[in-house]
């Protein structure tokens, strides 16, 4: 089962090398590459997106506007902040906003297997707690 | 004569006190002498003559003073106040009245000459040295002496060589020791001839004798011109040529000690490389079993076959993948896809393609929207590490959940049987994803059935298949599941172990929308990359310019110019703390980051050497 991946930065040449990147992993599927917020949006609307990649400054947008819409939409969609801004205190605010991951650009294919780890244990803890009279009411059927 | 007489005038004088002539019986009335006159006195003055001593021939000569005279005296020196006997008894003053009666009796001190002779064993017991020190003697004679009122007793000294030793009286001392060994008899000699200190070696044991470990020595091999490219010869040989053979070493002989005991020698090791699967060994000779290409290193010796390819590729010639090296006179088209567990080279241009070298890649031309890839192997084990990282999560999520149940559901009484249907249930429902990452597992394996590192992945491979796919799932047991963790768990361990291994490096011309990955270092030689994603183990070097896109390198980068006038986003990044970004030209809104420590421009600069640290920066701004 693949991880569909939308990609959100306003330079046309940093979503070609994040493209280049996520198609490393057969895993993550490509799902859109764009450069805008209200693009981002129209997409996340009309694919079922597993991971957003978001970079904080969108031309005259702001990327975390849109994590932030996201996360209160739907908590299962796993956001990644993608930035040239690298320093903590960005990555505090990020987080406080609703942000799973923070990947200072420059990003490596090492990076690429922690978003790919990062999410599913981030699915992982979405996990609900199994109910065991469930499993046996099932087992009890066969 | 005259001062004879005045002296004893005077004495008169001064004792006519004490012998008054009332005093002395029948004493003698003395009257004082007033005037001495030379006439006429002779005939009434004592002679006075003073005694002398001597010492000629070794005696003494003592001669008592006659009348009035003075006897004679000795004087002795401090240095022998012990050592002189007069009438039988020590003298305890400097100086001593003798007579003629005196027996004058000096005992000379002396010190004998004496010859020291040493042994010394050599530390690592093999030979013993022989040292013969001199202590040379002192012998005392009196010096002689004229007739004089008051002897000087002076000595004289001597020195009294000491003797060196004969040859037999060394090889007694030799002998006493019990030693083992040969025994130099020039060394001896010498000894025995010395007349100042001397150390010389006497007897040796025998000294181990170091063997020599067996080593490859390549042989002349042939070589020719390629009549095409005409680029350099061509190191390629046909299947029976001898590529190289072994000399054999020497073995140890083993020493014996002074002692008589043996000295072992360790045996060397031998430095003979391993084999490779391109040749074989006929006796000492190393012969190629197919025709490739020679590779002899310190660990592998073997011919890696080439796969020499005169025209482009394209898709239609399917997924090329070789265990050897690739060349390509030509360019691979779009949707190839080129793999070789050797070298890849190709003299043309990449096109929508992959092109993946374990041991490098060269691509003479540029690279349009392509995957480039050396070191292929560490990529896959990058690649699958993430994948096994998640399934170990997952099985171990599984096991809890699968015990919780069982105890939970042992109180209602369930058959074993139904019991055996849990696992499944719980995959099917709760652990949906589970299934889909093993097959995914799987595929990998398939895409790495080429190498031989893929092995490791066999018994993994082997369970999956046995126990977990399709229906089988069902009837999984808490052991079958703790077994493919305990696999994954090794595997893992094996994988983060692996991961840092050979480099290779990549030379290309140019990158556009590619990516480049190397564990060794990225070369790109013409015009630049353009909106790329370049990695390098190694360090990152780009005579052109870097526009928009990653570039990560493990050490260092060099880069022509970076960004563009109108501010393309483009970041750099040297992983090592020591390492150093140096940029001729940087544009605006680029980033350089050296272990964490970033710096994003707004100014365009020249000549710019970034650091970890601050105190290595250098810049000048230009605009």
């Amino acid at each position: 089962m693949t991880v569909k991946v939308l990609l959100v930065d306003d330079s046309l040449e940093i979503l070609e090398a994040l493209k280049l990147l996520y198609s490393l992993n057969s895993t993550f599927e490509v799902v859109g590459a764009v450069q805008s917020y209200e693009r981002a949006w129209d997409v996340i609307e009309r694919e079922k997106v597993d991971v957003v990649s978001i970079d904080i400054q969108l031309a005259n947008e702001n990327g975390l506007d849109l994590c932030e819409r996201i996360h209160k939409a739907n908590k299962d969609t796993f956001v990644v902040i993608c930035s040239l801004i690298g320093d903590a205190v960005m990555m505090k605010i990020a987080e406080d906003r609703g942000a799973n991951l923070f990947i200072p650009k420059p990003m490596s294919s090492s990076d690429l297997y922690t978003v790919l780890a990062s999410f599913r244990q981030f699915q992982l803890t979405d996990t609900k707690t199994i109910d065991v009279d469930t499993v046996l009411a099932r087992l009890l059927t066969l | 004569m005259l001062k004879s007489l005045a002296r004893l005038g005077k004495w008169i004088r001064n004792h006519q006190d004490r012998y008054s002539n009332e005093d002395c019986q029948g004493s003698v009335n003395i009257q004082p002498v007033e005037e001495l006159s030379s006439e006429g006195t002779e005939s009434n003055i004592l002679p006075q003559i003073d005694g002398s001593i001597s010492y000629l021939n070794g005696n003494f000569q003592i001669i008592d003073p006659v009348e009035f005279g003075s006897y004679p005296s000795l004087t002795i020196p401090d240095t022998l106040r012990e050592h002189v006997y007069v009438d039988g008894k020590k003298v305890s003053r400097k100086t001593i009245v003798v007579s003629s009666t005196s027996i004058i009796r000096v005992e000379l001190p002396s010190i004998p000459p004496k010859t020291e002779i040493s042994i010394s064993v050599s530390e690592d017991r093999l030979s013993v040295s022989m040292a013969v020190v001199f202590h040379h003697g002192l012998r005392f004679t009196m010096r002689p002496f004229e007739s004089t009122i008051k002897g000087p007793l002076q000595l004289d000294e001597t020195i009294v060589p000491a003797a060196a030793p004969s040859i037999e009286e060394l090889r007694e001392v030799l002998q006493n020791h019990s030693f083992k060994g040969d025994i130099d008899d020039l060394a001896l000699q010498d000894l025995s001839e010395a007349s100042h200190p001397i150390r010389k070696v006497v007897l040796r044991g025998k000294s181990p004798v170091v063997g020599t470990p067996s080593v490859i020595k390549p042989a002349p091999l042939p070589s020719g011109y390629d009549p095409l490219g005409r680029l350099r010869p061509l190191k390629t040989i046909k299947a029976g040529t001898i590529i190289c053979y072994i000399q054999e070493g020497t073995p140890p002989i083993a020493g014996i000690d002074v002692y008589g005991n043996p000295v072992p020698v360790r045996e060397p090791k031998d430095q003979l490389p391993s084999l490779g699967h391109g040749v074989t060994r006929f006796g000492n000779n190393i012969i190629a079993v197919r025709s490739g290409r020679v590779s002899i290193s310190m660990i592998l010796v073997d011919v890696i076959p080439q796969l020499v390819l005169h025209d482009d590729i394209t898709p239609n010639g399917g997924y090329i993948s070789f265990d050897g090296d690739i060349v390509v006179y030509g360019s691979v088209q779009d949707g190839s896809r080129v793999k070789a567990s050797g070298n890849v080279v190709i003299h043309g241009g990449v096109y929508g393609s992959t092109i993946i070298g374990e041991h490098g890649v060269t691509i003479h031309g540029g690279c349009v929207k392509s995957t480039v890839l050396a070191g292929w192997a560490q990529e896959f084990y990058k690649d699958i590490l993430p994948l096994v990282q998640s399934l170990i999560g997952m099985l171990e999520l599984l096991e809890q959940d699968l015990s919780r149940v069982l105890e939970h559901i042992e109180a209602k009484g369930v058959t074993d049987v139904k019991r055996g249907l849990v696992a499944g249930i719980l995959i099917e429902q709760h652990h949906v994803e589970l299934l889909p990452l093993l097959n995914q597992l799987l595929a990998h394996f398939r895409s790495t059935s080429l190498h031989q590192l893929a092995a490791r992945i066999e018994p993994i491979v082997e369970t999956i298949q046995s126990k977990w796919l399709g229906i089988l799932y069902k009837h999984l047991t808490m052991p079958d599941i703790h077994k493919l963790t305990t696999l994954l768990v090794k595997y893992k361990t094996y994988i983060e172990s692996t991961i840092s291994g050979d480099t290779a490096s990549i030379v290309i011309e140019s990158a556009t929308s590619s990516r480049l990955h190397s564990t060794g270092n990225v070369d790109v030689t013409g015009f630049g990359t353009y909106s790329s994603a370049i990695e390098s183990g190694g360090a990152i070097s780009v005579k052109g310019l870097v526009r928009g896109g990653f570039l990560i390198a493990k050490h260092a980068m060099e880069l022509q110019e970076l960004g563009s006038e109108m501010g393309a986003e483009t970041s750099a990044k040297v992983l090592d703390s020591k390492g150093m970004i140096h940029v001729r030209l940087r544009h605006s809104n680029t980033l350089l980051d050296v272990a964490g420590r970033r710096d994003r421009s707004l100014f365009t600069q020249k000549n710019v050497h970034f650091g970890g640290d601050a105190k290595h920066d250098r810049k000048s701004v230009t605009s």
